[in-house]
């Protein structure tokens, strides 16, 4: 009787010790649905203690690389290797400026989204053949497009493969690593040991293309740490965003999984909204510049890469179908061409993505 | 250069102080309207937009896509006449129509936003230099789809501009290629559906414009998104682009930069040779939407702020001032602008300066005075 009645009453204590800390207010560091747990601090900037996340970095500098490369393409005349960008792809051959790069055992095929692979082998190969062109590139002609300042190099279709690579393996490889890598329960579940979990969530973080005091600090960011700050206006990216990182770090490193697991639902959640948007925001150039051959077709190539990773996380809000079918609308006889394309069809694509993201009433503005 | 350089280095300090005047201006707004008192002796605190686009709505834009549906209407039925009974007589009647049509749709360029922006209007209308060999190949093939982007320059103004004017040497070279040309028929039909196409677009955006008013007349802010933010952006985008598109490119320009070598082919109606007469219609439609024709205008609304330019003098002034040295100089250009690009060079440099001055004055002056962000672009960049 005297234990029962003891128990009850540190119970109740404990509920009422939890409920004034849960009024103390919105400082609170620790999570409210898990009051188990001790307060801890979620720091401002992501300063932990053996924070690493170089492999990322690596991966990072790799695909800049790569992109550096296609975009001498640009100029007409370049003719590019498809050897060599297959060997960067591989990181084989030493074919990378910075020698750190070639000295490191990354390879951003081998994180790769396996099934997509052979595409951008195939987009590799595209870009070299069309780089042999030595005409401007018009509809049905493959070469250079100038509009203005900037020039593409686009297949006869419009295609700009150099867009199509970057943003392609932005979503196959930093995007879905993030999402349905190292945020899944195989990488950081209770099964794994802390350390480890911490090390993944690191290893996301560095996908994200951030400096550690983002958003205080927007320098050098890239990737989707651009695409970030582009959407955070209408979306609030990058606030939504990085304070998850920083939260979750903290919930692992006080053993706190209720919140690590709120923050993994917020990272994907955020993350999915903000690749949604940025694609509805490349529609919305291309419709703009739909006269404009080399602004409509790298647009839509953008936007390609950015409906395409959609595919990638396990817990995304569009299905398959409605993907394919968003994608199918920039296609003809199963193939992308963007002279083939009407503003009506675009503004299809935005409709399919702004119903399931929530868009209706900023899709023009995005 | 420099003077300009420095002169916009000046400005960005200046449209700072007045973001935040604009921010007080706004928050003064709301008090007032909360308390349902307006204090009439303080014009800047009380300048009414809704009355500005009420005005510019009802006045400009309304009536604006009503003459341009009637005289598109008038050429369809023209061409009408003319793919029936194709000779000189009627072919000068279309001809007639198409310029009575592309005047009236440079007044309507301008306003590229909601209902017209929807369905990328002024590409589908006015992308030029038009194509000829895609328009010869769909005519050709007799095969084609004018709503895809590839072939958004073989339809509109610029692509009628060649199917009337450019296609013979002369009058009776034109009927033939309608007439006894082995094409004739099929482009016949294609000069029936681009036109078609041009005012099916026009009906939508006309048709769309009277749900939309109310919209436009009640979202008074000054944001990005709002109607003076559109009125603002496009005023400067669409000057920017008779600088660039009408004048400068057949001028030999890329960008500001001249390469010395003119490009006549790519001026607005190079077939026709109107685009001289087009692109006045361009400035003095700009400038009456500046003024609100004889109602409340961006004028009004500048000098409600009292806004001045640097000399101290009223910017509204120095606005109107402007449009009227780019109109006297495009106007000062010889009828044919071909002739005016070979032979009298020094008097389109003239044009596209001023056009250039007064692109600084709204796209700096008037932009930061009533705290418009301007958030066009026109390419990526990266």
């Amino acid at each position: 009787m005297n234990i029962k009645f003891a128990f009850l009453l540190s119970t109740l204590l404990l509920m009422l010790f939890s409920s004034c800390k849960r009024n103390k207010g919105t400082d609170d560091p620790s999570n409210p649905e898990n009051p188990s747990v001790p307060a801890y601090e979620v720091p401002t900037t992501y300063n932990f203690s053996s924070v690493d996340y170089s492999g990322q970095t690596t991966r990072l500098d790799m695909l800049a690389e790569i992109v550096t490369y296609m975009k001498t393409g640009n100029t007409m005349n370049t003719v590019l290797s498809e050897g060599k960008l297959l060997n960067m792809y591989d990181n084989v051959g030493s074919e990378f400026t910075a020698s750190a790069l070639n000295l490191s055992t990354k390879k951003l095929k081998e994180k790769t989204f396996i099934t997509d692979v052979s595409s951008f082998e195939d987009y590799m190969d595209s870009i070299a053949v069309v780089s042999q062109s030595t005409v401007a590139g018009s509809n049905g002609q493959a070469g250079v497009i100038t509009s203005g300042m900037s020039s593409y190099l686009c297949s006869k279709y419009g295609v700009e493969y150099t867009q199509m690579i970057e943003k392609g393996l932005m979503g196959a490889v930093f995007y879905y690593q993030i999402v349905a890598v190292y945020l899944s329960s195989d990488k950081i579940g209770p099964q794994i040991l802390k350390a480890d979990r911490q090390h993944h969530w690191d290893e996301a973080f560095g996908y994200f293309g951030v400096p550690t005091d983002f958003p205080t600090n927007k320098i050098g960011i890239r990737f989707f740490g651009k695409y970030s700050e582009e959407r955070n206006t209408l979306l609030g990216s990058n606030a939504k965003i990085m304070n998850a990182f920083l939260k979750g770090r903290a919930a692992i490193n006080n053993d706190d999984v209720a919140t690590m697991n709120a923050q993994v639902t917020i990272l994907r959640d955020e993350l999915e909204k903000m690749i949604a948007g940025t694609a509805i925001s490349y529609l919305n150039k291309a419709k703009v510049g739909i006269a404009d051959d080399a602004v409509r077709n790298h647009a839509l190539s953008e936007g390609v890469g950015f409906i395409k990773a959609l595919t990638y996380s396990p817990t995304k809000k569009i299905t398959n179908t409605e993907i394919n079918n968003a994608l199918s609308k920039l296609q003809t006889n199963n193939k992308y061409d963007f002279y083939s394309v009407s503003d009506l069809e675009m503004e299809e694509i935005k409709t399919i993505l702004s119903n399931v993201y929530g868009f209706n009433s900023i899709k023009n503005s995005l | 250069m420099e003077d300009i350089y420095n002169f916009s280095v000046e400005k960005k300090g200046m449209r700072k102080l007045v973001g935040n005047k604009g921010l007080l201006f706004i928050i003064i707004i709301v008090l007032l309207y909360s308390c349902n008192k307006r204090k009439k002796d303080d014009p800047s605190n009380d300048f009414d937009r809704g009355a500005l686009l009420s005005n510019i709505g009802s006045s400009k834009i309304i009536p604006g896509y009503s003459t341009l549906k009637t005289k598109t209407t008038a050429l369809k039925d023209a061409a009408d006449l003319f793919t029936a009974s194709p000779d000189e007589t009627n072919l000068a009647n279309v001809q007639d129509k198409f310029k009575q049509a592309y005047l009236a749709w440079e007044a309507m360029e301008v306003y590229e936003f909601g209902p017209a922006s929807d369905i990328v209007l002024r590409a589908s209308v006015n992308s030029f230099p038009t194509t000829i060999s895609t328009i010869n190949s769909n005519i050709s093939s007799g095969s084609y789809d004018l709503d895809i982007s590839g072939n958004i320059k073989a339809k509109g103004f610029p692509a009628l501009d060649y199917l009337l004017f450019g296609v013979g040497a002369d009058q009776t070279a034109i009927v033939a290629m309608y007439t006894s040309d082995t094409d004739a028929a099929n482009r016949k039909l294609y000069l029936t559906n681009v036109i078609a196409n041009m005012n099916s677009r026009i009906g939508i955006a006309t048709n769309n414009w009277s749900a939309y008013f109310t919209t436009f007349t009640t979202n008074t802010s000054t944001d990005v998104g709002s109607s003076i933010g559109f009125l603002v952006n496009n005023m400067s985008m669409s000057l920017e682009t008779v600088r660039r598109e009408r004048i400068g490119t057949p001028l030999g320009y890329v960008g500001l930069v001249s390469t010395g070598t003119i490009a006549p082919q790519t001026q607005e109606a190079y077939y026709s040779n109107y685009s001289k007469e087009l692109m006045l219609e361009n400035l003095i439609q700009s400038k009456d939407l500046f003024n609100g024709g004889v109602g409340v205008g961006f004028d009004d609304y500048l000098n409600a702020l009292d806004a001045k330019y640097d000399d101290g003098t009223l910017l509204a002034s120095q606005i109107n001032l402007q449009y009227n040295k780019a109109i006297y100089a495009v106007e000062d250009l010889d009828p044919d602008f071909t002739n005016a690009l070979t032979n009298n060079v020094s008097n389109v440099e003239t044009a596209f300066l001023e056009v250039k001055k007064l692109i600084v004055l709204i796209k700096l002056d008037m932009a930061s005075q009533l705290g418009v962000v301007i958030n066009y672009t026109d390419n990526d960049g990266d």
